[in-house]
């Protein structure tokens, strides 16, 4: 009896990946992008502060984002591209985590971070139709209103309205991940849709030109869940070589291993001005299944915790 | 000792010295964040329950817990003594370390023992037990004023609520997580 239950949700969420995975399709080819397919296995991983690769002795490393290869096709020239692809973190279990997931990523030239907010916001408007009015996105059993333009918050105001502590004061005690993970995030709301920018200056995001101590990055919030990360790209050598400097720094205090630097990275870095956006499908696919942990909603689930 | 990525529901280990069970466990990593283990866990000696994050980089000392079958043998003064059917150890609890499982202590039951560096954390009892309804007052056909229930009280002096028909001398099932009746028993 259990096993026919379960074998009914997982069909429901597979009809509903397959869906959205077409809708995403359909709203990158009318917008002009090129589809792309770059390497999952490669020889570099970018250095990433919070982020580790999956290790393949002797073969190399799967990537946590085509990120690296994407970014070397826009230097190429290559003006708007998307992928759908697997990526691999290694340790990432939990109810939103998983060490092999599925990733759209795009990136544009000629846009920054607040264009690329209304992309995603277009993009998810978009797929929210093609499965409207019968399916909804649902987060712990009530539906999430998925009406543009989704509101826009600064992290500094999220601090303000949901956490003990300002986000100075979170900075300065270096208790920004703990206070944002256990105060803030459980408090976004849980009905609508919310971009939160204003995030601290890290990794491989363009820094804001009049704060430097903050980047231009966002994140996209359903329902409290966290479904995209999308930055202005860095565009100069000089900005790459410090954000590599800074990421290789902070890796080195938490006894983080150094490895090699793709190379790419390592010289003549230069990218047109754009941004780029990463999406988890898997999340996207819980919130229309109105599921609550992502092992729900993978075909097959042998590493759950 | 056990690091961040060990952690899950149901390990138990050492935090400031005390015992804890990891009730409630999930791995989070907002945004381009470091990974939080966000932990609820239970203190094995207390009962209170918290919640709390760790880093990856944070580490665990074990918790010699154990945990062994013991049979109750009797109660003398204000001590619960039980034995260890294998190596007749004796082992003397008071009525806090024994709590509400008082209410259905038999003589030879069987129970399991929590132990912490050799102190007890508590007993666990089997999910239910018969015991004998030593007083109840009589069933009177047809009395329909004192609805279905009446209070009786069992061998170990504990008092529930039963059907009207149970009587005094009888041997009933008890639930011994809820402190309910659970069935009438025939020997």
């Amino acid at each position: 009896m259990l096993a026919r239950e379960e074998r009914h949700a997982v069909a429901g969420s597979l009809e509903i990946r397959a869906a959205l995975l077409d809708a995403v399709r359909r709203f990158f080819r009318s917008a002009g992008y090129l589809e792309v397919d770059t390497p999952a296995l490669s020889r570099h991983a970018l250095p990433e502060v919070n982020i580790e690769p999956i290790v393949c002795p002797d073969f190399g490393v799967l990537l946590p984002s085509p990120e690296l290869f994407m970014k070397q096709l826009l230097a190429k020239g290559y003006e708007k591209i998307f992928q759908i692809c697997k990526c691999f973190r290694a340790g990432e279990i939990g109810t939103r985590h998983r060490q092999e997931f599925t990733m759209l990523e795009w990136y544009r030239k000629q846009a920054n971070y607040w264009n690329l907010m209304e992309e995603c916001e277009a993009l998810i408007a978009f797929i929210a139709n093609s499965f409207a009015p019968k399916i909804k996105p649902t987060r712990k059993g009530k539906t999430v209103a998925i009406i543009p333009p989704f509101a826009r918050m600064e992290m500094k105001e999220a601090f303000a309205s949901f956490a003990p502590y300002s986000l100075s004061q979170a900075l300065n005690s270096s208790c920004f991940d703990e206070i944002f993970a256990t105060t803030v995030e459980p408090r976004l709301p849980r009905e609508e849709a919310l971009f939160l920018w204003g995030y601290p200056a890290e990794g491989f995001a363009k820094t804001q030109s009049d704060a430097p101590a903050f980047a231009e990055r966002f994140e996209l919030y359903i329902g409290g869940l966290e479904i995209a990360n999308g930055c202005s790209e860095i565009e100069t050598e000089q900005e790459n070589t410090s954000a590599i400097k800074r990421s290789l720094a902070q890796r080195a205090t938490s006894g983080k291993k150094l490895n090699s630097l793709p190379p790419f990275y390592a010289s003549n870095y230069q990218l047109p001005p754009s941004a780029g956006c990463a999406l988890g499908i898997d999340r996207l696919v819980m919130l229309f299944a109105g599921e609550e942990d992502i092992g729900s909603v993978l075909a097959f689930d042998e590493f759950a915790r | 000792m056990y690091s961040a990525s060990d952690l899950r529901k149901g390990l138990r280990f050492k935090l400031d010295g005390e015992p804890h069970l990891v009730v409630d466990f999930d791995f989070v990593k907002p945004g381009k964040g470091q990974a939080l283990y966000k932990c609820r866990l239970k203190n094995l000696i207390t009962g209170s329950q918290f919640e709390r994050s760790f880093r990856s980089v944070d580490n665990f000392e074990e918790a010699d817990i154990q945990e062994k079958e013991m049979q109750y043998l009797y109660f003398e003064g204000d001590k619960y003594c039980f034995m260890d059917n294998e190596t007749f150890e004796q082992l003397y609890l008071n009525a806090d370390q024994v709590g509400e499982a008082k209410n259905f202590l038999l003589e030879n039951l069987v129970v399991e023992v929590m132990l912490f560096e050799g102190r007890s954390l508590g007993i666990t009892l089997p999910n239910s037990v018969d015991v004998i309804v030593t007083e109840a007052l009589p069933w009177i056909k047809g009395d329909t004023v004192s609805g279905n229930n009446k209070p009786v009280k069992i061998e170990t002096g504990y008092q529930l609520q039963v059907p009207v028909f149970v009587e005094q001398g009888e041997k009933i099932r008890v639930d011994t997580r809820t402190g309910e009746y659970v069935t009438r028993v025939k020997d």
